[in-house]
């Protein structure tokens, strides 16, 4: 009977044959940034008091953001960088750029933000520890910057128009 | 004694017919490597603009069957096993195509175009027919896609297991 048994679990066996593929994807690094709503130049406008004796104030903008997207390798994070790359700025004053904390609608690791720098020739960090991530698109997303000119020194102060940029990296 | 004969001659059919239901697969479009395409600056604080990667380089699998009476039906499994640490990835596997057999009485099921399944890292059935079949065509696709995960190549090989049943 066992005998039986065993004949009747071989009739319905089946053979077995495999193969088999392989795929591989590959995300690369990514590292690109933004001004939202664009690039385009604004004004800082001094304006000096109707009182004789009154300080200069200088308007500021809050109008640009910084948008980016970023893909990185295991262990790597990026940085923003900062740097006035032509033009000077007038003796006397301090260009200040303050960097609100992100917002908006994007998601992954987007970094932190310094506070607030003043602007120089030389590269300042002012976004770090960006892993993988994106702030969303356009005003309102990302981080917002604010320009001010502060007067440091009245006595070094002269009329005119002066002509500034600045570049973002991202690293 | 007789019937100990008898059975002793049965079982000797039985073997014989098992060894000729022995349905074999190749397999033609491996390995596949991919990649999303560049990034586009349009897309700027951005992630990619879908999610999914279709592959739209077609992998060919032919059944074959020494003796193609000998099996009533044969079945086609999948299953992955990853080499890298893919977690959030998804694989996917449809039929496209039934490929073309020249075998009376051949048949696959589900016929014609499948919908996608997630190859999971279990085996699970994909489709069965019956007798020989060339060129059935399959596609892939990989879903997961996205800036947040860390850039690096992941892999997974891909198993098809044919078995036949007499």
């Amino acid at each position: 009977m066992k005998f039986i048994k065993s004949i009747v679990f071989i009739l319905i066996k089946t053979a077995c044959f495999g193969q088999s593929a392989t795929i591989s994807l590959t995300l690369p690094d990514i590292a690109y940034i933004a001004l939202a709503p664009d690039n385009s130049a604004f004004n800082l406008v001094g304006t000096s008091s109707s009182q004789a004796g009154g300080s200069i104030t200088f308007t500021s903008n809050t109008t640009k953001w910084i948008n980016f997207t970023s893909a990185v390798a295991l262990g790597v994070t990026r940085t923003i960088t900062a740097q006035i790359t032509s033009g000077s700025i007038p003796s006397g004053m301090t260009l200040k750029l303050t960097i609100s904390p992100v917002s908006g609608a994007g998601s992954g690791t987007r970094g932190t933000n310094v506070s607030t720098i003043n602007l120089s020739s030389s590269t300042q960090n002012i976004i770090t520890s960006i892993g993988g991530g994106y702030t969303g698109k356009g005003s309102g997303n990302g981080y917002n910057l604010t320009y001010e000119l502060v007067i440091t020194n009245y006595s070094q102060l002269r009329a005119g128009n002066t002509s500034l940029s600045i570049t973002f990296t991202i690293i | 004694m007789k019937r100990l004969l008898c059975l002793y001659f049965l079982c000797g059919a039985a073997i014989d017919t098992f060894s000729q239901c022995s349905p074999t697969i190749s397999l033609i479009g491996s390995p596949l490597s991919e990649s999303p395409t560049t990034f586009p600056t349009s897309r700027i604080g951005l992630d990619y603009a879908s999610s999914e990667l279709l592959i739209d380089r077609p992998s060919l699998i032919t059944i074959a069957i020494a003796n193609a009476n000998s099996c009533s039906s044969w079945q086609l499994s999948v299953s992955r096993l990853d080499n890298t640490r893919n977690t959030d990835l998804q694989f996917w596997v449809n039929k496209t195509n039934d490929g073309s057999s020249s075998t009376s009485g051949a048949s696959i099921s589900p016929s014609g175009l499948t919908t996608f399944q997630e190859i999971q890292t279990y085996s699970q059935n994909f489709f069965s027919g019956v007798k020989n079949r060339t060129s059935i065509q399959i596609s892939y696709k990989i879903i997961g896609i996205s800036v947040n995960r860390r850039a690096s190549t992941y892999s997974t090989t891909v198993y098809y297991t044919i078995s036949g049943t007499l």
